[in-house]
C-alpha cells in the first residue's frame, strides 16, 4: 500500500502503432498497471511483465478486459516502437508500449512519485538504465493505492488484481 | 660463496620448511576445495540477442573461493553483473569477481547477481540445454549444464532465493 494514494497524471506518448496515447483518457475506467523499464533489462522488467501476463491468462475475460498494462520505455534510443512491440508480445499482446523522449518520460516518472531513470555509460559503449522496480496499480478511481515491488509473485497478482477490479483493495 | 652465507641461506630454508610443517600440523586436515554448482538456468532471450544466466554455488570446502569468469559456446561474451538497489531504483553494475565463502552458498538470482550472456551464437528456446564453464580462483574450471526457461517460470525455480541479499550463509 502507498502511504498516500498517487493521482494519475496527464500525458500523451506514442504507442507501438505510432499513434498518440492519451494516458488519462485511454485508461479511464480500467485498472491500469504502469511500469517504467526497458527491453534490454536482464530480469526485473521481463519478470514483472511475464508474471502479470501469466496471471492474466488465467483470468476470465470479464476480469482480464478490465485491466490494462502500460509499459513506458526508459530507453527510447534503443527501444523503438517495433522492438517494444516484439518484446511485449512475448508476455501479452494486449500490453501497451509507450515511447517518448527521455526528458518527457523522466518528467512523468517524477510526477508519479517515481525516481527519474539514470543512464550510465559503460566501457564497451553500452549503457545501463537504472529505473524504478515498482509497478503502479491505478484503480478505477484514477488513484494508485498500491505499488508492487520487484519480487511480487504470480500468486500475489492473482490474489490482488481481481480485488482491484472490484475496488476491494483494502 | 663463503661458508657463512651458505649457512645463513641453509638455515633460512630450514626455517621456512619448519614454518610450512607447522602450518600443516596446525590444521586437522589439509585445505579442501569442494565447490558445487547447481540450479543453472538461463532466461529465454525474448528479443534474441542476449540472455541472463543464474545458478547457485555451494562451497563445501575450507577456503573462500571466487568466481572469476564464465564462458559458453552459446555466447561470445559473458559478464558477471550485480543489480544495485538505490531506494526503489535498480541498476546493473559489472563485477570482477564474486566471492563464495567457505561453508557458504551464493545464489545468483533476479534482483541480485546474474551473468549476462551477450552476442548469443545460437537461438535459445525454453528447455534448450547447453554447457557453461565457470572459472574459480581455487577450484579452477567447473562445467555445468544450463537450461533455458521462460520468464514466468523464474519465480518457481528461484523460490525464496535472493531477490534481495544473494549471500545466504548456511
Amino acid at each position: 500500500m502507498m502511504p498516500r494514494p498517487q493521482e494519475k497524471v496527464d500525458f500523451t506518448l506514442t504507442d507501438t502503432e505510432g499513434e498518440p496515447f492519451d494516458f488519462r483518457a485511454r485508461t479511464e475506467g480500467y485498472v491500469t498497471l504502469v511500469f517504467f523499464g526497458y527491453t534490454y533489462c536482464p530480469d526485473v522488467c521481463p519478470i514483472h511483465m511475464a508474471n502479470i501476463g501469466a496471471v492474466l491468462d488465467d483470468f476470465p475475460l470479464e476480469v482480464r478486459s478490465q485491466i490494462k498494462v502500460v509499459f513506458v520505455t526508459t530507453d527510447p534510443e534503443r527501444d523503438t516502437p517495433e522492438r517494444l512491440r516484439l518484446w511485449l508480445d512475448n508476455f501479452d499482446t494486449s500490453f501497451i508500449g509507450l515511447h517518448g523522449s527521455r526528458d518527457e518520460v523522466n518528467e512523468i516518472q517524477v510526477a508519479l512519485g517515481l525516481p527519474a531513470s539514470v543512464i550510465e555509460e559503460t566501457e564497451g559503449g553500452e549503457y545501463l538504465v537504472g529505473h524504478s522496480a515498482r509497478v503502479l496499480a491505478f484503480t478505477k478511481d484514477n488513484l494508485a493505492h498500491v505499488a508492487y515491488p520487484f519480487g511480487t509473485r504470480q500468486a500475489d497478482w492473482a490474489h490482488d488484481l481481481p480485488k482491484l477490479v472490484d475496488e476491494r483493495w483494502e | 660463496m663463503t661458508n657463512r652465507t651458505y649457512r645463513l641461506r641453509h638455515s633460512a630454508i630450514l626455517a621456512l620448511a619448519v614454518t610450512i610443517a607447522l602450518a600443516c600440523i596446525s590444521r586437522e586436515t589439509p585445505e579442501r576445495i569442494d565447490l558445487e554448482v547447481s540450479r543453472v538456468f538461463v532466461t529465454e532471450p525474448v528479443t534474441g540477442e542476449r540472455a541472463a544466466m543464474y545458478f547457485s554455488v555451494t562451497n563445501n570446502g575450507d577456503v573462500d573461493d571466487e568466481l572469476l569468469a564464465v564462458s559458453t559456446a552459446a555466447a561470445e561474451v559473458a559478464e558477471i553483473h550485480r543489480t544495485e538497489h538505490e531506494g526503489s531504483t535498480m541498476k546493473m553494475v559489472p563485477v570482477d569477481a564474486l566471492t563464495v565463502p567457505a561453508g557458504g552458498r551464493v545464489d545468483l538470482a533476479p534482483g541480485g547477481y546474474h551473468v549476462m550472456l551477450l552476442e548469443l551464437t545460437q537461438n535459445l528456446f525454453p528447455d534448450d540445454r547447453f554447457d557453461v564453464t565457470l572459472r574459480f580462483r581455487h577450484a579452477g574450471e567447473v562445467v555445468a549444464r544450463a537450461r533455458v526457461i521462460r520468464y514466468e517460470d523464474v519465480e518457481e525455480l528461484v523460490g525464496g532465493a535472493a531477490l534481495s541479499d544473494p549471500h545466504n550463509s548456511r
